[in-house]
C-alpha cells in the first residue's frame, strides 16, 4: 500500500472519529471547513483543471442557499431531498445559461464576465425584497434528512450535520477524482494547456468548457445548500465577490489543479482566520501577508510542499 | 490511374483573403487528390501559411470557396472542419508542451472516441488511443523519447511530436506547414519517407522551403508568390520554370 493511500485512509479515519472527542465549536468549525473545501474544489475544476479563472463562483453557492431559503419560507416546500433537488436544479440551470455565455470569452474577459454575472445576482438579492434584501432570510424549518421514511439525520444537531458535510465532501472529492481522470478530464486539461490545439484536433472546446462549468456550479450548489443549512441564514454576502475571491484564494493557496489543494487551502484559510481573529482586530493584514508569502515561496500551493498526491 | 473528380479531397476556388488591407491571398485555386502529395512552395510572405489557415478555419476567407470531399466548409468552426478528417501541422510548433510525447498523441487519438463520454470512466480504460499513439510515435521514430515531456525536446523532435500527434487523430487530408524545419539531414529523410508512405492512405498538402527534398516526393507542385499561384504542374515542369530556378534552385544572379 502506498504512503499516499495510507495517509488518505488516516485522514478519513481521523475525520470520522473526530466529532466523538471534540467540542461542539470545533465540530461546527470543521463542518464549515468541509463546506468551503467543497466550494473551493468546485472552483478548482474551472480554475485548476480547465484554466478558466472565475471571479463569480459564489453566485452558485449563494443561489443554492437562496433557493433553499425561498423554498422553505415562501413556498412551504420543506423536506431535505426536495429542497436539495430544488437548490441543485435551479443552480445548475442558471449555471448552464451563464456558462453558455461566458465560455465564449477567454482570459481576462472570462474573469470580468463571471464577476459581472455574480454582481448582478448580488444586487438582485441585495436591492430588491424578493428575499429579505440586504438582511437576508432566516431558515427556521431546517429539514430533517429522511431515508426511506426513517429520520436518518437531525441537522440541528452539530454532530449529525457534520456527518452530512463529511459524506458530501467525500462524494465530491471522489467524483472530481473520477472526472479529472476520465476522457473528459483529459480534454479539459488539454484546454488549459493549449485550447486552440484541442480545437484543431477536432474537440468542441466550448462544449467541454460548458459541461465543466455546469458540473462546477452543481458542486458549488452543494456547498451553498449545506452552508445555508448550517447557519440557518442566507444573505447577499454569500453571493458577493468577497466570497468568490475567498474561494479563489483557497484554491491558489492550497494548490490549483490538485485533488486536495483546495481542501488544504480552505483548512489553512479558515484556521488562520480563527486564530488571528482572536488575537487582533487587524487579522486580515496577517492573512493577506501569509497568502503573499505562500504565493512567492510556494507558487504551486501548499500541497506542492506537502508532496500530497497530484491530480 | 483514375483522373475522375471523385478522388478530389480538397478543392479551393478563387479564394482571397486580406489582413487589414494587405492582400495575402489573391484568387487562389488549388486541388488535392487522394493518394497524392501536393507541394506548395514560394518565398517568405507568399501566403502559404495563410492559405493553410483558411482551409482549417483558423482564418475566414473574404471570397471564394473551399470544399472538402465536396462539402463547402465556409464558416464552419475549426473543430468541425478538423472532424471532417483534417490534420494540421503548424509552421510554429503547436503541441501540449507540458505533456509527454505519448500523452500528446493519446489526447489526439481520444478525439476519435465519441464526444459524449462517460465522465466517470477512467481514460486509461480505453485501449485504442494508447495503441494508435504508439503506432504514430513509431512512425516518426521517437520511441526512445516517448515518455519525455515535449517541452524538453529539441525543435526537430517537437516537430516530430506534432506530426505523430496529428497522425494519431487519423486525418485523411494532411496539411503540413514546413514539416522539415529544424530537422537534421537524417531526421528530414525519416520524415520525407514517412510523408511518402502516408500518401498510400492520405491526401497531403505540404509547404516546404527545402524545395529539392519536397519535389523528390511530390506528384503536384504549386508555386506561390505575393498571394497568387504563379505556377502549377508536376515537379519536372516546375523545376524547369525560370522563376523557380532563379528563386530556389541555386541559379542566383542569372
Ligand atoms: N497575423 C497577421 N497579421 C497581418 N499580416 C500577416 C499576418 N500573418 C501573415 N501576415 C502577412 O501575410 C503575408 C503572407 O504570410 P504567410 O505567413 O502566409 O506567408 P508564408 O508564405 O507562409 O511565409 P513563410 O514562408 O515565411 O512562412 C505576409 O506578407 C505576412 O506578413
Ligand atoms: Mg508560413
Amino acid at each position: 500500500m502506498s504512503p499516499i493511500f495510507l495517509s488518505r485512509v488516516g485522514c478519513l479515519l481521523g475525520l470520522i472519529i473526530f466529532p466523538f472527542f471534540a467540542d461542539q465549536f470545533y465540530i461546527q468549525f470543521v463542518s464549515k471547513v468541509l463546506i468551503m473545501a467543497i466550494l473551493a474544489s468546485s472552483l478548482n475544476l474551472l480554475v485548476g483543471y480547465t484554466g478558466l479563472v472565475s471571479l463569480g463562483h459564489a453566485a452558485f453557492y449563494g443561489l443554492a442557499g437562496y433557493a433553499l431559503a425561498i423554498a422553505t419560507t415562501q413556498y412551504a416546500i420543506t423536506g431535505f431531498w426536495i429542497n436539495l433537488f430544488v437548490s441543485l436544479t435551479v443552480t445548475s440551470i442558471l449555471g448552464f445559461f451563464i456558462g453558455a455565455l461566458v465560455v465564449r470569452t477567454r482570459g481576462i474577459y472570462f474573469i470580468m464576465v463571471t464577476l459581472a454575472f455574480a454582481q448582478l445576482l448580488f444586487f438582485i438579492f441585495h436591492d430588491t425584497d424578493i428575499a429579505g434584501g440586504s438582511d437576508g432570510v432566516y431558515i427556521y424549518n431546517i429539514p430533517q434528512v429522511t431515508f426511506f421514511g426513517y429520520n436518518a439525520l437531525n441537522l440541528s444537531n452539530p454532530t449529525e450535520f457534520y456527518f452530512l458535510s463529511l459524506i458530501t465532501f467525500i462524494l465530491v472529492i471522489f467524483s472530481i477524482d473520477r472526472i479529472t481522470k476520465s476522457l473528459f478530464g483529459q480534454v479539459i486539461s488539454g484546454i488549459k494547456i493549449n485550447e486552440s490545439r484541442v480545437e484543431s484536433l477536432g474537440f468542441q472546446a466550448k462544449y467541454y468548457k460548458l459541461t465543466c462549468f455546469v458540473i462546477s456550479s452543481f458542486i458549488a450548489a452543494l456547498a451553498g445548500f449545506l452552508a445555508a443549512l448550517q447557519f440557518g441564514l442566507v444573505n447577499p454576502d454569500m453571493l458577493g465577490w468577497h466570497m468568490s475571491g475567498g474561494a479563489l484564494v483557497m484554491v491558489l493557496l492550497g494548490g490549483m489543479g490538485t485533488l486536495f489543494g483546495p481542501t488544504v487551502g480552505a483548512l489553512v484559510m479558515l484556521t488562520l482566520e480563527l486564530i488571528l481573529q482572536s488575537l487582533t482586530n487587524h487579522w486580515q493584514i496577517f492573512v493577506g501577508s501569509i497568502v503573499i508569502l505562500v504565493a512567492i515561496f510556494l507558487p504551486n500551493g501548499i500541497v506542492s510542499a506537502l508532496r500530497l498526491p497530484y491530480k | 490511374m483514375t483522373s475522375s473528380t471523385n478522388n478530389i479531397v480538397l478543392d479551393i476556388k478563387n479564394l482571397s483573403f486580406s489582413f487589414d488591407g494587405l492582400k495575402a491571398l489573391d484568387n487562389v485555386n488549388i486541388t488535392c487528390k487522394s493518394n497524392e502529395i501536393h507541394a506548395l512552395i514560394g518565398p517568405n510572405g507568399a501566403g502559404k501559411s495563410t492559405l493553410i489557415n483558411t482551409i482549417t478555419g483558423e482564418l475566414i476567407p473574404t471570397t471564394g470557396s473551399t470544399k472538402i470531399y465536396g462539402r463547402d466548409v465556409q464558416g464552419l468552426s475549426k473543430d468541425k472542419i478538423a472532424r471532417l478528417g483534417i490534420g494540421h501541422v503548424y509552421q510554429t510548433t503547436n503541441i501540449f508542451p507540458s505533456l509527454t510525447v505519448f500523452e500528446n498523441c493519446v489526447l489526439a487519438a481520444q478525439s476519435l472516441l465519441s464526444n459524449r463520454v462517460n465522465i466517470f470512466r477512467g481514460a486509461e480504460t480505453y485501449a485504442l488511443p494508447g495503441q494508435i499513439a504508439r503506432e504514430s510515435i513509431k512512425k516518426v521514430q521517437l520511441v526512445d523519447k516517448m515518455f519525455t515531456r515535449a517541452d524538453l525536446l529539441s525543435h526537430g523532435d517537437q516537430k516530430k511530436t506534432e506530426i505523430a500527434m496529428v497522425l494519431s487523430s487519423k486525418p485523411k487530408l494532411l496539411l503540413l506547414d514546413e514539416p522539415l524545419a529544424g530537422m537534421s539531414g537524417a531526421e528530414s529523410n525519416t520524415i520525407l519517407d514517412l510523408i511518402n508512405q502516408l500518401k498510400e492512405s492520405n491526401s497531403i498538402l505540404v509547404v516546404e522551403h527545402d524545395v529539392n527534398a519536397i519535389l523528390s516526393i511530390a506528384q503536384k507542385v504549386s508555386v506561390m508568390a505575393s498571394g497568387r499561384i504563379i505556377k502549377f504542374g508536376n515537379p519536372n515542369d516546375v523545376r524547369s520554370d525560370p522563376y523557380v530556378q532563379r528563386v530556389y534552385l541555386g541559379n542566383h544572379g542569372k
